[in-house]
This record gives structure tokens, sequence and C-alpha cells, in this order.
């Protein structure tokens, strides 16, 4: 599968939920890197968030998963260092610059993009990336529902 | 081995180039912090902001600095490149080595004084 954002996707890309293995709940206390690293776990975020209905949040070595609209949420500890979580942190936001032509600062700020892989989800990402405050909440938005 | 570059100013490439990374560098009126030292290998790919562009965002903080440069950092051996990569989360195809305490950045300083390193005009 095209990493999102890692250069042009080619029309016709695979949808979600094809190409590469994964299961459809991030196991991540046991998460095991790919090839492609954070590109890989950045696409397993998407596809986790898009298939089961999920807000991705975190911070301070702590994932997040919140079914939407409003189940429980379930707190994970972030397998990787600190470092990694900004990484994935600051891609966001080129995300936003490279598919959604939105200016958004690798240090935090509000900005969306719609994965370009079937079924062309739209993505809310609101994050705070500063050595003082880091934080991502990353919302699927489902056109069937209400803005 | 890899080249790897760092956009920054002139005046801390020059103090990087001496001392070595810091990362417990404070920017002007920042935080203290142990943030790790970012680079990029050479020619990408970015998948952030071109090292040019972070390196005229720090001289757009800091003009008195010597205006924008890249810190080329040459022959980075393999063993350093795997040491910021242990468990695989930053392969070199992503573009970024992100060198921390214990992920790297020991075996970085280590090597520092022996590698060949230029600044690049912006």
């Amino acid at each position: 599968m095209t990493p999102v954002g890692a250069n042009a996707i080619p029309v016709g890309s695979p949808p979600i939920g094809s190409g590469a293995p994964h299961s459809a709940v991030i196991d991540w206390a046991n998460y095991k890197p790919r090839e492609r690293g954070v590109l890989d776990l950045i696409d397993d975020i998407l596809r986790h968030c898009a298939e089961d209905r999920i807000r991705f949040s975190g911070g301070h070595g702590t994932v997040t998963e919140t079914p939407l609209p409003c189940g429980n949420p379930r707190s994970i500890a972030f397998p990787f260092r600190n470092s990694i979580f900004r990484l994935i942190m600051a891609r966001m936001a080129a995300l936003c610059h490279e598919l959604s032509s939105q200016d958004v600062s690798p240090y935090g700020g509000k900005g969306s993009f719609t994965d370009p892989r079937w079924p062309h989800v739209c993505f809310q990402v609101d994050f705070m990336n500063t050595p003082a405050e880091q934080r991502l909440e990353l919302t699927p938005v489902f056109s069937s529902e209400p803005a | 081995m890899a080249t790897l570059v760092h956009g920054t100013t002139r005046y801390r490439a020059e103090q990087i180039i001496r001392y070595g990374p810091d990362p417990r560098y404070m920017e002007p009126g920042g935080l203290p912090v142990n943030d790790g030292f970012s680079m990029y290998v050479d020619g990408g790919p970015y998948m952030y902001k071109p090292p040019e562009e972070y390196a005229k965002g720090k001289d757009l903080q800091c003009p008195n600095e010597g205006g924008p440069v890249i810190l080329v950092v040459e022959n980075v051996p393999d063993d350093v490149l795997d040491a910021a990569n242990r468990l695989g989360i930053l392969p070199l195809s992503f573009g970024v080595v992100q060198f921390d305490y214990g992920d790297g950045l020991e075996e970085l300083l280590a090597v520092w004084p022996f590698l060949p390193k230029v600044i690049r005009d912006v």
C-alpha cells in the first residue's frame, strides 16, 4: 500500500484495509514496525480510525482510542519514544498541507485532510507539538454524519 | 554510511560542529527540554518541510545568528544510523534520523569529531 502522503498517491491505489498485513485493532503492546516504519504506523492509525470509527488521541506516552460517537475510551502506553510521537504529529501537519493545501504548523494547530484511498475518509486534526506540550486528537469524519 | 543534513543558523551550525549536537539546546525564550537532535538524509525524501525551510524559519526567529545554512555531516556510519533506529520505526527510507539519548545520540557523539562536516549556504 502506498503510504498516505509519501509522495503522490496513484489513482486507484488500494483501499484502506487491503494490501499490507494488519489487524483491525492495533496491538500497541506488541506493535512490530514494518518496512516503512513510522509511515506504516500512520497508515495503521488512519485505517484503524476509519474502519473501526475511532477517535485517536494521545500525548505524554499514552494513546487513547475512543469509539465514535461517544464510546468508552481505552488508553494504552505508546510503545515508542516520545520523539516518534512528535514526528507523527508533525506528519499530520504535513498531510494537511499535501492533501488539503492547508498551512498547518508542525508545532501545532488545527486542520483536516482526506485520505485519498477508498473510502476517502476525511480526518480532522487538532494537536500541539511543542517541547512544553504534546497532544494529538485525530477524528475521522464520515459523510453520513452531520458536521 | 549516509550524509545527513540539518537546517539551522550559521552560529548554531558552528557551535554544533565544535561541540557536537546538544539535545538540550534551548531556543531563545524557550524551555529547558531534552528534545533530541533531528537530521534529514541528504536529498530526502523530506516528509516535512525541507531543511532549507527549517533554516529560514530559525533565521527568522534569530536574525542575528548569521543567516540560514545547512549543516552537512558526511560518512555517518551504519552502526550509528542503526542505533537511532533500534526498533525499526525510523528506517532511512523515511528520510528522518532522530537521535535521542539511548537511541543513537551517544553513538553519534562518539564519532562526531571524526566526521567530515560542511556548512552549506541557503
